[in-house]
């Protein structure tokens, strides 16, 4: 009862409804994307377990949270090495585990743990000393390469944005920084041309001229570019888009599913979702600003930052700027795992926002 | 203090700096989508138009072309091809199918095809191979079946319409053939293009992304091509080209031609050629692709002098009992004419009777040269076309302001200028029915208004000339073999020598053969005119070569046509004119 009460008053409302309505608009594009399928009840599902895990992680004290870091952190790799290990392959990549019908896709986890873990391990020090630095990268770059050889490059790039983030908000040396781009530039030829895998690769080179391969690594940035730009203002109205509905559209329940609600809803509807995307943003940003405690306000503004990141990655992959890296649009596209995390990552926020430091009375 | 050094919370300048590139690329992607809609919008719109709609086209049949009984010549039906994919059929055998070995001698006998070249076929590492083509609707449906049965996948079949000639070879120089486009290239299909294809309709439609239709939006139904009624006697037309391959044959010739026209309205009712080809096929040699009634021009010889008779009599120069003094040559400058079997002087019928070049450069020289350039234009000699068929070529006139003396006797009896069979036929119509210049048609078009035929000649002068030509085919004429029982027939015969573009010059021995006549010579009813070319065996005249034929092919138009005889046969043989 007590916790009941707890956690009722540990809502953060302001932050609830504009998710909530976000959830609510990405659910009517999905009916729309994934007619015919179990997409949406499945998403339905997933938005109530969703709520319950909010409900719970915002009712656990932040302080608890602050030690349940470090487990959860561990958890985290060794669910990644399992799906290394016992993860079920599919497109020639292992992301997921199953338990029956039940799979679960432990790299979406990484995007909430790994700038917790960071934050946390920041919190304990009071000065900084460059060593530090190296640790939280290690904190970051263990993970991410875990996700990176299943192979996922999207997602490892996130966790690796969401981690540096922190770092850098931890206060990374600017010297510091200039070296590693220094760094980063000369490596990147070697990225390029031993890292990357040759799907990688096109997907980039595709971005510049998506028409040199049509058929191929274009594909998905032609037909998504033609989705979204003959929606035209007002849209072709629900289920009527025709590259969506006929099935031009790849992917268009998961990483492409603005395309479906850019098309169907033209440039009014996807200037209302971005708005409530940056009202999303804007509310987690203050909260970050807000955190009475250093842990909680590096860890916000990780999440919040990695939550608008991650957006703006994928609308940009949408419209064709950005190389199509696989990044679902958080709270609108299908995924479990992912929508499960992104309610647990609401869930700590509003912990953050309601822990008060006790202060010393003096 | 402890509170004191703690920060509480993190650098807020670096926040900033991550808060300002993320509304910059924010913008970046705000600007992109308004570039979108208001700048790119037609052009996404209408490549989204084109990966959606399909558009198929639906064709229509062509037209047929029918004899003027109704038998068709040429006509449209559907047939289908018989396609693979040859890797999913492949990929289908390797499966779950373990005896897949017999199952090609199977295949290629239903198809009717060589193993090895269904072998082939399905073992080409594409996605579309045609097996064969030409099955018929009832082939298809139990091919269809066979494989529905076997489980065999993969094999398709398409519609196409395809043309067929009944008629064959019969009437392949004037029915022509079409390309694989269905446009006509030769013969009456090419001349009547635009009336024979159907105007195709098609069908827009919504596709998803694998080529289904979800959706027809738009559809115009293809309206066929019209039916067109020929002139043309298909039975007549047969009767013609199996006696045509006859006389080929049995004078060793070069080709042979006939035509046959109704003498009153100009419907021709036979246009005739041997060699001939399958426009089914058209395998062979192309040369034999030529309708040469129309195409080809040759020095009429002979068959002029019935000409430049009418001519003289219309003027009142002569009459049919004129005496000509074929007694004598005929000298003009350094030539000098005079017939092989003639050396007395012969009335100006006799001249036909007998085919007397002397006799007739004699009438000639009577005549005005512009009177007589002017005649022989009259009776439609020159340059004009008749028909409009591809490669038409009509014969030439020259001017008689190019004439050499020589040249005026010559074409008297038919050298120094040409025309075609066609030509020269409808020049006779003119005898056949009272004077007038008909227009040789082809098609019956009940609404075409086909203007009053030219009076060239007076009735008088044409039936004195039927008379005068009706001696032709007596005992002492040149064409006896042109009689038909029951039937008076008039005529005149030709034997020129060919002329060789080689050598410039006429070649000694090579001659070309014809015969043109009317029947009945008491109300004519039919022209026909017949061309052998190079004859090189058993005869060469054209009493000997070109006339039978035409005998047998007028008995039979005459017959056919119930035209009543004008002659009846004693028992022992021997023709008695009918008073009518």
């Amino acid at each position: 009862m007590k916790l009941l009460l707890r956690s009722l008053s540990s809502i953060d409302w302001l932050l609830l409804l504009p998710a909530a309505l976000l959830f609510a608009a990405g659910l009517v594009t999905l009916h729309s994307a994934a007619l015919g399928t179990g997409y949406f009840d499945r998403q339905v599902a997933f938005g109530i377990a969703g709520l319950v895990i909010m409900l719970i992680a915002a009712a656990v004290p932040w302080k608890i949270w602050k030690l349940l870091a470090l487990p959860c952190y561990l958890g985290l790799l060794l669910l990644l090495a399992a799906v290394l290990l016992f993860g079920s392959e599919a497109n020639n990549a292992r992301r997921w585990l199953s338990f029956g019908s039940l799979s679960v896709q432990p790299s979406e986890l990484a995007k909430l743990i790994v700038p917790l873990a960071v934050a946390c391990f920041y919190s304990l020090f009071d000065k900084r000393r460059l060593w530090q630095h190296f640790v939280a990268a290690l904190l970051v770059l263990v993970p991410a390469a875990l996700v990176f050889v299943q192979p996922d490059l999207g997602t490892a790039l996130m966790i690796g944005a969401a981690g540096a983030l922190v770092i850098f908000f931890a206060g990374l040396p600017l010297w510091f920084m200039a070296l590693a781009a220094l760094i980063a530039a000369s490596v990147s030829p070697y990225v390029w041309n031993e890292v990357l895998k040759d799907y990688q690769k096109d997907r980039i080179i595709s971005i510049t001229d998506p028409y040199q391969d049509p058929l191929g690594a274009g594909y998905h940035t032609i037909q998504s570019n033609i989705a979204v730009g003959s929606g035209g203002m007002w849209g072709k109205g629900w289920e009527q888009g025709s590259q969506s509905q006929l099935g031009f559209l790849p992917e268009r329940h998961t990483d492409f599913i603005f395309a479906v609600h850019a098309e169907e809803f033209g440039f009014v509807g996807s200037m209302l979702l971005l708005a409530i995307i940056m009202i999303v943003f804007l509310k987690m940003a203050y909260m970050a600003g807000a955190a009475r405690d250093y842990a909680g306000s590096l860890t916000a503004a990780g999440l919040c930052f990695a939550f608008l990141l991650q957006s703006l990655i994928n609308l940009g992959m949408v419209s064709g700027v950005l190389p199509v890296v696989g990044l679902p649009l958080p709270m609108i596209s299908y995924g479990g795992t992912s929508l499960l995390t992104l309610f647990a990552t609401f869930g700590v926020m509003m912990a953050i926002g309601f822990h008060r430091e006790r202060r010393a009375v003096l | 203090m402890i509170q004191l050094r703690r920060q509480t919370s993190c650098s807020p300048a670096r926040v900033s700096v991550v808060l300002g590139c993320c509304l910059l690329a924010f913008a970046l992607l705000l600007s992109g989508a308004v570039l979108r809609t208001f700048v790119q919008s037609d052009l996404l719109e209408s490549e989204a138009v084109k990966r959606y709609l399909g558009k198929s086209d639906l064709d229509g049949e062509r037209g047929r072309l029918l004899d003027r009984n109704g038998r068709p010549l040429a006509a449209s039906g559907i047939t289908y091809s018989v396609h693979v994919n040859p890797r999913l059929f492949r990929s289908q055998l390797t499966g779950d199918q373990p005896q897949s070995e017999p199952l090609l001698p199977l295949l290629a006998n239903w198809l009717d095809i060589e193993v090895a070249e269904l072998d082939e076929k399905l073992q080409r590492d594409s996605g579309f191979a045609y097996l064969r083509k030409g099955i018929s609707p009832e082939q298809r449906q139990h091919l269809a079946g066979l494989l529905r049965e076997r489980g065999i996948a993969h094999i398709g079949f398409e519609a196409y319409h395809e043309r067929y000639y009944p008629s064959a070879q019969e009437a392949a120089h004037l029915i022509g053939f079409i390309d694989h486009q269905q446009t006509g290239r030769e013969g009456l299909e090419a001349l009547l293009q635009p009336r024979l294809a159907p105007q195709p309709g098609f069908s827009r439609y919504i596709k998803s992304q694998d080529g289904q239709a979800v959706e027809i939006i738009d559809e115009r139904s293809p309206a066929n091509g019209e039916d067109i009624w020929l002139t043309i006697d298909a039975r007549l037309q047969y009767l013609a080209s199996a006696a045509l391959a006859n006389i080929v044959e049995r004078h060793d010739a070069e080709s042979a031609s006939l035509v046959m026209i109704d003498a009153y309205t100009g419907e021709v009712l036979v246009m005739a050629n041997f060699p001939s080809y399958n426009p089914n096929m058209r395998t062979g040699n192309p040369d034999h692709r030529r309708n040469r009634v129309v195409q080809d021009t040759f020095e009429p010889g002979s068959t002029m002098k019935p000409i430049i008779t009418a001519l003289a009599i219309e003027a009142g120069l002569v009459k049919p009992e004129t005496m000509l003094a074929t007694g004598k040559p005929l000298v003009i400058g350094r030539n000098v004419i005079k017939d092989e079997k003639i050396d007395t002087d012969i009335s100006v019928q006799e001249m036909i009777m007998r085919s007397s070049n002397n006799g007739a450069g004699r009438i000639a020289g009577m005549i005005d040269d512009d009177a007589m350039w002017q005649g022989y234009r009259n009776f439609g000699f020159g340059d004009r076309a008749l028909l409009s068929l591809p490669g038409e070529t009509p014969g030439r006139l020259r001017h008689y302001s190019q004439w050499k003396p020589i040249d005026k006797a010559s074409m008297s009896w038919g050298y120094s200028l040409s025309s075609n069979l066609l030509q020269l036929a409808r020049a006779y119509a003119v005898f056949a029915n009272g004077g007038r210049l008909v227009a040789p048609r082809l098609v019956v078009d009940e609404n075409e208004k086909t203007p009053e035929p030219l009076q060239i000649i007076s009735p008088k002068t044409a039936t004195a000339m039927v008379q005068i030509m009706e001696t032709v085919t007596s005992d002492k004429g040149t064409a006896p073999r042109a009689r038909i029982s029951g039937y008076r027939v008039a005529g005149k015969t030709g034997t020129a020598l060919k002329w060789s573009d080689e050598n410039t010059d006429y070649s000694s021995n090579v001659y070309q053969s014809m015969f043109v006549g009317l029947a009945p010579a008491s109300d004519p009813r039919f022209v026909g005119a017949v061309f052998v070319d190079t004859p090189r065996r058993n005869g060469y005249y054209g009493g000997t070569v070109a006339a039978p034929v035409f005998a047998r092919i007028m008995e039979h138009s005459l017959r056919l046509y119930s035209v009543p005889p004008d002659l009846s046969t004693a028992p022992d043989g021997s023709f008695t004119a009918m008073v009518r």
